[in-house]
């Protein structure tokens, strides 16, 4: 939490920043008649006396584009594929991140897990093999690093989301493609609220309700609590 | 401008000035975090998810059910087991067992002195030691709180094998049980019911408190109060020197003389008696009592005990109950005798009396506990096991038990940390918290409650339970059971020798005992699971038919004395209990119910005495006994008598890192009198002086009202109004102000400027009834440990800078018999027409879908205008980045963030239970029903008297819509039209109204003032009744 207050700032200042897009690329416009439409339809919800959220705000153009690139491939202490893994070897995600369906946390799947199949996997000669083996035997816990982090005061779900329907590789890209694993979405606001505000899932999921499941979902303490 | 509005307009002219800063400076990184995956998972754990274990409270002696809720392996939160007969619901000093079990001071593992000893080395040298006494011919003893269930059964085979047991608390209930065996011959404590009592006259028991047993006595006062569930209000009086969180609910305090209860208890019984025409075995005793002289004694007319035997007998059945610890004088067992008397004429044995074989396992009197200490100096001692208490701190100084303990060749102390009595060669025993080890309990016949480590240790400590165990297996190999010393807990085989830990010998013994006891015999393996799951078993056995055997009464003690001109009343904190909780910086921060204090020790004063000593607000004041004497800061109570001092007690520790120097200890001015009938520590019998002492006592009271200054905020209504209107009829019966209407407006119907927000699934609201709500401050903690908020310390609290999100306010209006303290948990009211919204400039804080006003911490930038804007002074504003001790980082809950400076913070209604409960019935894509939401919110699990009720306003059925349509119910400030989604119920009392107190003319509008405020003796106490006329006229001008 301590760094909480610089990223608050920083924050606000990117809103800032986007919003001084919005003017100079003459949005206002388009915001006006984005409220007009709304206006038009009978099943609308609005979250407190303002609107929250104003749309152009959180256009993707304007936010996802605000910002640094995504991070690099980080390097882990195993040298872990995915490639292998999901491709060649065909093992479905929720085997090894089984918690993705129950929690908050998709979670990284305990040696255990690895040793199931690796038991019955000759390591020699094969050091990242070696390296399982030996934390394995060692007994000790496997310091895997973050690729995907969000900030402490965020709390996604990965429970909502996968039986929401939607599709790992929606957020973490094309996983099994990657050799060394690495994050392709941004993970800032914007990037989340484009989903939130129109996801094809939402209809699939709530029907008529839809509407009332966006509004929902752009409620900051949806993800802020 | 045409098409701009306001805030895109300040946008854009703020980017102006910032945007070249922002573009090449936006680059928030986090630190690089790791993810630590189990090496093999453990069954049932999955990251993120909470597991429940059922497992027992050690605040005290009443062991009451509780669940714990493990986080990623740590238990981030307590609260009462809803299967346990004195639950749903957990006291405040419930929830400190959790919170120590992360204390920083905790010791790594076993100590000697300063050394780190390995855990076969320790039980090495507790072994040598039993060995090394038995062999020298010295007595090996027992010094602890009381046990019951599995340890106290091994103490029976230690004994069996030599070991002299006494367990004695100071807050303890020895002249209780000596007055049953007097009265009606059992050795068992009175357990007093009362959902059905009409009238509950209390001579000073804390019933709503620290006394044994008080969680089932607080949901059986809320029942007895409740209009609705009974048709009827018990009338509540209380007969003490002092006012204290029970007493303060009373509809009236009679405030006998100190020391002539027990005379006053008899002359109500004799009165009671006549005119209940009362001919059983007991007639003969009423004959020699003495009303008039009772009357003289005690500063009571003669009327007025007329009047209260009246109100007893009067109203089948009624209850009396017994002198609580603060005034149990060198009479205790007279007067606790006296209050039976008063029961057995009334005809209440049996119906709100009952026994039923209930007591904390063996009690031992001060007295024994004093003989042991003796003994220890005396050199007859060679090894002293010390379990939970801190002798050289709670006992009076005449013990002197850090002189006895030093006498002693070896003492070994069940502790956590070190305390006031443990020295250089005291071996420590780190049993850890009740939440990290197995442990049982058993208070009544049928009546047994499994503790389980609900976590992983946190230091290298062993169960006193599994320690004891290995003691038995080698000094009492196949001992005879101690079935003398302890008939509730015999056991039939001695066990220990075959159980391989302490968690098998619970099995054990539960298999050979309770198991038998289950209706239908189960299987017992299934049955093992379903305990396991449950955590209680509950085979009721009915009660024991009491019959009167006294042929004469006991003596009545002596006034107090020691020749000073004030009473000393020492209290038990209802805190800090007897000192135990005064290291928990949580405990020694929540304010007292009564003087709001906190973080010390001060002593209750009357206003008057304070006048006529010319006392300053800040001044110290110096009591001083014939022992010594102590300085302390003060509160002008009105509920103490004139020639009353009274001083809590709990603090004044000379160890741990927030009790060290922390206030004085109050015990220590205590002459160490005893009550000679039953052993028992006369807290009651010392005289003291009072000196203005100037300085800067540095205690303050959250609270700075007194009273509400006229204001309509915690209201009453008259038991009369409240029985004739019951739930269900429209009409309010709560005199509170309404939002004004402009007649001339209004045409087709009242218009509101401001309609309701949409709701479309929830409007979540919640309900205070205040005439359950006794003050007692289980909500505040609760809420500050699920809710991560900080403790801050007596500097910052000073200032005012409170961080709980409820804040107890406590309103004293009238006084003499017919003072009226009233309690008023004030929350975020989550109002639907907020004025802290409109006010932020960065809508961090807005009102949600669910009725929620939400607070977006990461949004917020601390302008404060929000607080500003409250109306309810419901927010908290987060002055400094708390620097906590590592070990209370582990408690810290994962569900919400926990906050640091600069950022606002409020009450949320526990959002994250809410997204919890949300996300589970999103699962089957139903909305959450209301009777799952109706203990949701951490306070709401943790009132003890169910005052609070939370749910969805919009189903037309569900509890707090019921409660919120009852006719007591009103919002807090409606006027503002603030549209709020806390409600709160009016208390229902015999107080003599002192606002108003009927409902007629608040239907549309103020007519013209109608209020009939301001009684007399309201307006001289405050000294300016024209404030209060003034108050009405403005109301006329609406």
């Amino acid at each position: 939490m301590r760094q909480l207050s610089r990223a608050t700032v920083a924050l606000a200042l990117s809103v800032s920043a986007a919003a001084g897009l919005a003017v100079s690329n003459g949005l206002l416009g388009c915001a006006t008649e984005a409220n007009a439409e709304a206006t038009q339809d009978a099943e609308t919800f609005t979250i407190g006396s303002k609107n929250l959220l104003p749309p152009e705000l959180f256009d993707r153009n304007l936010v996802v584009t605000v910002g640094e690139p995504p991070a690099d491939a980080i390097e882990q202490p195993i040298a872990f594929t995915h490639t292998v893994h999901v491709k060649q070897l065909g093992v479905d995600c929720n085997y090894c991140h089984s918690n993705a369906r129950k929690g908050l946390h998709a979670g990284v799947p305990a040696t255990s897990v690895c040793m199931g199949c690796h038991a019955l996997v000759d390591a020699t000669g094969r050091p990242e093999l070696e390296k399982l083996k030996g934390y394995w035997e060692r007994g000790e816990v496997i310091p895997w690093n973050k690729v995907h982090d969000l900030p402490d005061y965020v709390y996604f779900s990965h429970k909502r989301h996968v039986n929401g329907g939607l599709q790992c590789q929606e957020c973490h890209g094309e996983v099994q493609e990657m050799t060394v694993n690495e994050r392709v979405a941004n993970l800032k606001m914007g990037w989340c609220l484009d989903c939130h505000a129109q996801h094809e899932s939402i209809d699939e999921n709530y029907g008529t309700k839809a509407e009332l499941r966006r509004a929902e979902l752009k409620d900051c303490w949806t993800c802020h609590k | 401008m045409e098409g701009i509005n306001r805030r895109d307009f300040l946008r854009a002219g703020a980017v102006a000035s910032t945007a070249a800063a922002a573009a090449c400076t936006y680059d928030y990184k986090v630190p690089a975090e790791k993810v630590l995956p189990y090496v093999a998972n453990p069954e049932n754990v999955q990251p993120g998810l909470a597991s429940y274990y059922a497992g027992l409270c050690n605040g005290c002696a009443t062991a009451c059910g509780l669940v714990a809720r493990n986080n990623d392996g740590r238990v981030v939160h307590v609260e009462g087991n809803p299967d346990h007969p004195s639950g749903p619901g957990l006291c405040a000093r419930g929830h400190f067992d959790f919170v120590a079990a992360y204390g920083p001071d905790r010791v790594d593992g076993p100590m000697l002195g300063n050394d780190k000893l390995s855990w076969d080395d320790a039980t090495a040298k507790l072994l040598e030691a039993w060995n090394g006494a038995v062999a020298a011919g010295k007595g090996v003893a027992w010094l602890g709180q009381y046990r019951t269930g599995s340890v106290a059964a091994l103490l029976g085979a230690l004994a069996g094998a030599g070991l002299r047991r006494v367990h004695f608390e100071p807050v303890g209930v020895e002249s209780l049980l000596a007055a049953s065996r007097r009265a009606f011959g059992l050795d068992e404590l009175p357990v007093y019911e009362l959902a059905e009592a009409r009238t509950i006259v209390s001579f000073g028991m804390d019933f709503l408190g620290t006394a044994f047993g008080s969680m089932a006595m607080t949901k059986g006062w809320a029942r007895a109060k409740d209009p609705a569930q009974g048709k009827f209000v018990a009338r509540t009086v209380a007969i003490t020197p002092r006012v204290g969180q029970s007493e303060s609910q009373a509809d009236h305090w009679i405030a006998a003389r100190p020391g002539s209860e027990a005379k006053v208890a008899l002359a109500i019984a004799k009165l009671a008696g006549e005119a209940k025409g009362y001919q059983g075995p007991a007639a003969a005793l009423l004959g020699g009592i003495d009303v008039a002289a009772a009357a003289s004694a005690s500063d009571v007319s003669e009327d007025k005990l007329r009047e209260v035997a009246g109100w007893l007998a009067g109203a089948e059945p009624s209850v009396v109950l017994p002198g609580g610890n603060a005034n149990a004088g060198a009479d205790a067992t007279a007067l606790a005798v006296a209050t039976l008397l008063c029961n057995e004429v009334l005809g209440n044995v049996g119906r709100t009396v009952v026994f039923r074989g209930s007591r904390p396992g063996q009690v031992n009197s001060y007295a024994d506990a004093k003989a042991l200490l003796d003994d220890c100096k005396a050199g007859k001692i060679g090894l002293l096991l010390v379990d939970g208490l801190d002798p050289a701190h709670g006992l009076p100084a005449d013990a002197d038990a850090a002189g006895a303990l030093a006498a002693v060749d070896r003492v070994v102390q069940f502790a956590n940390s070190g305390n006031d009595s443990t020295n250089d060669k005291t071996l420590i025993l780190p049993s850890g918290s009740g939440l990290e080890q197995w442990t049982d309990a058993s208070t009544e016949p049928g009546l047994h409650v499994l503790g389980q480590p609900a976590m992983v240790p946190l230091k290298d400590s062993r169960g006193m339970g599994e320690v004891l165990l290995g003691l038995a297996k080698a000094v009492a190999p196949a001992a005879p059971t101690g079935a003398a010393a302890d008939p509730a807990t015999v056991v039939a085989v001695p066990i220990h020798a075959s159980a391989a830990n302490f968690a098998e010998y619970i099995r054990m013994r539960w298999a050979a005992e309770v198991w038998p006891t289950v209706p239908g015999m189960p299987e017992a393996g299934a049955w093992w699971r379903e305990v396991q799951a449950k955590g209680v078993v509950h085979v009721p056995g009915g009660n024991v038919a009491a019959a009167w055997v006294a042929a004469e009464l006991p003596a009545a003690g002596e006034a107090p004395s020691g020749g000073g001109k004030h009473t000393l009343v020492v209290y038990p904190s209802p805190l800090l209990h007897d000192g135990r909780w005064a290291n928990v910086p949580w405990a020694q921060e929540l304010p007292d119910p009564i003087s709001t204090f906190f973080w010390g020790t001060w002593a209750e004063i009357h206003p008057d005495t304070a006048a006529e000593m010319g006392l300053g607000e800040k001044d110290l004041v110096e009591v001083s006994t014939g022992l010594g004497s102590i300085k302390v800061g003060w509160f002008g109570s009105k509920g103490v008598r004139k020639d009353v001092v009274a001083i809590i007690a709990g603090n004044g520790k000379k160890t741990g890192r927030y009790a060290k120097g922390r206030g004085a200890n109050a015990v220590s001015l205590l002459a160490g009198a005893t009550d000679s009938a039953s052993g028992a520590m006369a807290w009651l019998s010392t005289q003291a002086n009072l000196r203005r002492a100037g300085g800067d006592s540095g205690v303050h009271p959250l609270c700075g009202n007194l009273d509400q200054a006229g204001r309509h905020l915690a209201n009453n209504v008259s038991v009369k109004d409240a029985l004739d209107k019951l739930e269900g009829e429209a009409a309010s019966i709560v005199p509170v102000h309404h939002v004004p209407i402009d007649e001339r407006v209004v045409e087709n119907g009242p218009v509101d400027m401001f309609p309701e927000p949409q709701h479309p699934t929830y409007r979540f609201a919640l309900n205070f009834d205040l005439n359950a709500c006794n003050g007692c401050g289980a909500c505040v903690v609760a809420c500050a440990l699920e809710n991560n908020t900080p403790f801050i310390g007596p500097d910052q609290m000073r200032r005012g800078r409170t961080m709980t999100w409820i804040r107890m306010d406590r309103f004293w209006e009238g006084e003499g018999e017919n003072q009226d303290v009233r309690y008023l948990p004030a929350v975020c009211q989550q109002c639907s027409h907020a004025p802290c919204e409109g006010v932020c400039p960065v809508l961090a804080t807005y009102h949600n879908l669910d009725g929620l006003n939400a607070m977006i911490y990461n949004r917020c930038v601390g302008t404060r205008y929000c607080a500003n804007n409250c109306p309810y002074a419901a927010r908290r504003f987060n002055y400094h980045t708390w620097e906590w001790p590592e070990s209370y980082h582990l408690m810290l809950n994962p569900d919400l963030t926990a906050r640091e400076m600069g950022v606002m913070e409020k009450c949320t209604f526990c959002v994250h239970r809410l997204h919890h409960a949300k996300d589970s019935w999103r699962d089957i894509k139903e909305a959450v029903p209301d009777s799952a939401l109706q203990k949701i919110t951490a306070c709401a699990a943790a009132c003890p008297s169910s005052a609070i009720v939370f749910g969805n306003w919009k189903d037309a059925d569900g509890a707090v819509r019921k409660k919120g349509e009852s006719p007591r119910s009103y919002t807090l400030l409606g006027e503002l039209n603030t549209k709020p989604g806390v409600r709160y119920a009016a208390r229902v009392s015999y107080h003599q109204p002192i606002f108003g107190g009927h409902g007629a003319g608040h239907g549309g509008g103020h007519g013209g003032g109608d209020h009939g405020e301001a009684p007399a003796e309201h307006g001289a106490d405050h000294g300016s009744p024209g404030k209060e006329a003034g108050h009405g006229a403005a109301e006329g001008g609406h």
